[in-house]
């Protein structure tokens, strides 16, 4: 498969309410949407960069697409064989993103631009052969239930939202902690869900101490797993709290790159893995974790980024699908959560949470050229 | 006791007030309060007249909808809504209403995208999950969100024909659509509040959820969103007037 050109769009998409966590608030998306064409067949990937998570910002996914991807790509027949098209492509990106410049300050892994391209190539190649991905990836559970999450703020706000999250038949619920209102927050919103499946994500806002205090008492809660309790900095100390931990321990931003789960395996740090595509690399580098994972009984859970559009949403999906048997599942928020998609219909979770397989080639999102070209406030594009 | 009993005083006490904030908030909103005050852009302007064409080039089927589920003590206000916006009541269609708004405003040549704004709306309505679980909640969210626009317009309609005649210089006829709704007296947006109350005791609903409903439905504030886009609203809460 040879590529006839590659754009970048850089979007601004407005939430329709705030997004608040431990380190971040946001109103808007920025996501980045890569496209990619061959033969008259438009492929869409996405990225969401994070410099706290992985190192990437923006800039440097456009940096490390048009000085360095792009010119290696242009001119490239990329190795796209019908059988093994995952893996093919996943060793090539691998090659590629390997040998690609690192910025500078706190990078860690080309993780984001990774994600895009993969899915971006993934998506393109299946329409060329009128492919779904789940003929690739097929799916182990005819639906998934997505979870909610509750974001940080006010006891108040958080109870009205899970009671939304309640008309919505959502069971399972995140709740996003790291503040001093953190065990108020819970409380009120278990008093609201009742017997359902909570659990909750610091962001790596709590120190080793502050963690074991808040974890004892989330227990009588009847929490069921926190998402990175110390940070990536104090990745260290994971392994003495999750020893004795009453709360089963998730990790999250410190699992980025495979290196980091081999270490996480070998000192039994975690009772689970947060994959997410975005900050893994993409679906290839996610099987790959998820089957490290299984051997030691760690359990995966598929995460997802705050602002993510229908295409991210739609390959978290097919994944989730795919593997079945995740604890948890995020995202597929859609037109929830986002005041525009870029797909029609937008990806997202219905009643209950639930979510079904997609049809159609590709992904299986939709993307609408005009809502794309609409939303960018950067534009890159080029042909060979 | 039956927990259902008083829903109908309760919500329409907080419907008042949620509606009320969102007009207040639409009002003090910078890209608003330019545009009543003259110091927009004629784009501005013309992006205004597009967005209020989109929001309601497909408004009699989302009353048809909200008729369809109505109990008796609603359906005849949504039946009336319903004849007025198809021009049944012996008044222009409401869409005629728009095409005259856009060819006043020379902006004929955006029906096309118009309509299709329209249509990908109500196709991303019909096509997408339902986040509620019952016709019951998705037809309260629906009619809180109607009843809003009616509230809404009879209380600001008048004003946005006079900053469209004055600062944009449309004439009389393209303005119509403006005009007959602020004709839509407050004991008409009542009665629309009325029909919400009354769909509410019919169906049974706890306070708490009907009163959840409608915050989820007008959390983003609906009039910002529709006329200004998406997370306007978030984005007037950050900018200083």
């Amino acid at each position: 498969m040879k590529l006839d050109g590659l754009s970048i769009y850089c979007l601004r998409i407005p939430f329709v309410q705030a997004f608040r966590h431990a380190t971040k608030e946001r109103h808007e998306s920025d996501a980045i949407v890569v496209e990619v064409r061959s033969q008259g067949a438009v492929g869409y990937g996405e990225a969401l960069p994070r410099d706290y998570v992985t190192g990437e910002t923006e800039q440097s996914v456009v940096d490390v697409f048009t000085q360095y991807a792009w010119p290696r790509l242009a001119n490239r027949v990329l190795d796209a064989p019908e059988q093994g098209l995952l893996e093919a492509l996943g060793r090539q990106l691998d090659e590629l993103f390997q040998a690609a410049p690192a910025p500078e300050g706190g990078f860690i892994a080309h993780n984001s631009a990774r994600c895009a391209l993969e899915l971006a190539l993934l998506d393109l190649s299946l329409k060329l052969r009128q492919q779904n991905l789940g003929e690739l990836l097929e799916p182990r559970v005819a639906r998934v239930p997505y979870s909610g999450v509750i974001t940080s703020g006010s006891p108040e706000r958080a109870a009205a939202l899970a009671r939304k999250l309640v008309l919505g038949g959502i069971g399972q619920i995140k709740i996003k902690v790291g503040d001093a209102l953190d065990l108020e927050r819970v409380r009120a919103v278990r008093e609201v869900v009742g017997e359902r499946s909570l659990r909750v994500d610091a962001n790596g806002a709590w120190t080793l101490e502050e963690a074991q205090s808040r974890l004892a008492t989330l227990a009588e809660l009847g929490v069921e797993s926190c998402e990175e309790p110390l940070g990536r900095e104090r990745m260290a100390q994971l392994p003495e709290l999750t020893a004795h931990s009453p709360v089963p321990i998730v990790v999250d931003e410190s699992l980025v790159t495979a290196a980091d789960a081999r270490v996480l395996l070998e000192r039994g740090a975690c009772h689970g893995f947060n994959l997410r595509l975005n900050k893994l690399g993409g679906l290839w580098p996610c099987l790959q974790l998820a089957r490290a994972a299984a051997q030691p009984g760690v359990w995966c859970q598929l995460g997802s980024h705050v602002g993510e559009t229908s295409i991210l949403a739609a390959a978290g999906r097919q994944l989730a699908l795919h593997l079945g048997g995740l604890r948890f599942v995020e995202g597929s928020f859609g037109s929830l959560l986002l005041g525009q998609d870029i797909a029609s219909p937008s990806i997202k979770f219905g009643h209950g949470g639930w979510g079904s397989a997609l049809s159609g080639p590709g992904l299986g999102a939709s993307v609408l050229p005009e809502r794309l070209a609409a939303l960018a406030v950067r534009h890159w594009s080029s042909t060979p | 006791m039956d927990q259902t009993s008083g829903v109908a005083a309760g919500l329409g006490a907080h419907l008042e007030s949620a509606y009320q904030a969102s007009i207040r908030e639409l009002r003090q909103a910078p890209p608003y309060a330019r545009l009543v005050a003259g110091r927009a852009a004629r784009s501005e302007y013309d992006a205004f007249v597009l967005e209020v064409c989109k929001t309601h080039s497909l408004s009699a089927h989302f009353v048809a909808f909200a008729f369809s589920l109505a109990p008796p003590g609603a359906a005849a206000t949504l039946q009336h809504n319903l004849l007025e916006e198809l021009g049944a009541d012996g008044g222009e269609p409401h869409p005629r209403l728009l095409s005259a708004l856009l060819e006043g405003a020379g902006l004929a040549h955006e029906a096309a995208r118009v309509e299709r704004a329209g249509r990908l709306r109500l196709d991303d309505k019909v096509l997408e999950p339902l986040f509620y679980g019952s016709l019951r909640d998705v037809g309260l969210a629906a009619l809180v969100e109607i009843v809003g626009f009616e509230v809404m317009l009879s209380q600001v309609a008048a004003e946005m024909a006079r900053f469209l005649r004055e600062h944009r210089g449309l004439p009389e006829a393209a303005l119509a659509w403006f005009t007959h709704h602020a004709e839509v007296d407050l004991e008409h947006a009542e009665q629309g509040k009325r029909a919400v109350c009354e769909y509410a005791e019919h169906y049974r609903f706890v306070l708490a959820d009907a009163v959840a409903i409608a915050d989820a439905t007008l959390d983003q504030n609906i009039y910002l969103a529709r006329y200004f886009g998406a997370g306007s609203a978030a984005a007037a809460r950050a900018e200083p007037a």
